[in-house]
């Protein structure tokens, strides 16, 4: 498991750092002063979850004279999703012998 | 503010006394967790699991409350681990086990873990 995919669920944990990666999605790009317009949070704060997305690769920015244009890069969900389903599916297994390992004793 | 996890959880048709001793017994473990199964079932108590395939993960426990619920960290080399928490609950037909996976690392004491990384800290600490 890579380092980045911890720094990804915790980004994506919060609701409103949730939101703002919808709506830079949702826009196909944005700046900081943008989002703080559209969404219920300062841009103080926008700037706070943009720096946590940013961080755990979920966006990625540039800058256009003095404006900073954030956009969503996939690749980091694609690794949590891999951690998610490799893992799911190594519990899913385990319990199932685990349920029958148990029926086996009930029924004994 | 919880850090996402995988949740997995299973109907055990036992009572709840043998479905902790089916996710606690080393004995039993070695039927559905993994093929080897070393265990010092208590916080801050060491483990090691070698699991299908020959993977050998090392753990180390963060809280045992009898009978209810048992939370360990495990890890593979020097990667990062992750943080895993096995309850039980009574249920009609028998006892549900919930399994709870988060991943961890660099990361645990900057994200909002709370009592999970502290807890974690406080083990560090006494072993």
């Amino acid at each position: 498991m890579s380092e980045p995919v911890d720094a990804v669920f915790s980004a994506l944990g919060d609701p409103t750092r949730r939101q703002v990666l919808d709506e830079i999605g949702r826009r196909g790009g944005a700046t900081a002063t943008e989002l703080a317009a559209d969404l219920p949070i300062t841009r103080q704060a926008v700037a706070k979850h943009l720096a946590i997305l940013s961080g755990a690769g979920l966006v990625g920015s540039t800058r256009h004279g003095r404006e900073t244009r954030y956009r969503v890069t996939p690749a980091p969900f694609g690794e949590a999703i891999d951690w998610m389903t490799r893992v799911g599916a190594e519990w899913d297994e385990r319990l199932a012998r685990l349920q029958r390992a148990a029926a086996r004793r009930a029924s004994s | 503010m919880q850090p996402m996890s995988c949740i997995k959880e299973v109907l055990l048709p036992v009572d709840s006394d043998d479905a902790w001793e089916a996710v606690t017994a080393p004995d039993a473990l070695e039927e559905w967790l993994a093929d080897e199964v070393e265990l010092d079932l208590r916080e801050g108590g060491s483990a090691t699991f070698v699991l299908p395939g020959g993977e050998e993960r090392r753990a180390i426990g963060e809280a045992v409350h009898d009978g209810e619920r048992w939370t360990f960290w495990w890890w593979t080399g020097d990667a990062p681990g992750s943080r895993v928490t096995v309850e039980l609950a009574p249920a009609i037909g028998g006892t549900t086990v919930r399994v709870t996976e988060a991943p961890v690392g660099p990361w645990a004491s900057a994200a909002p873990l709370g009592e999970p990384a502290s807890g974690l800290r406080r083990v560090l600490a006494a072993a």
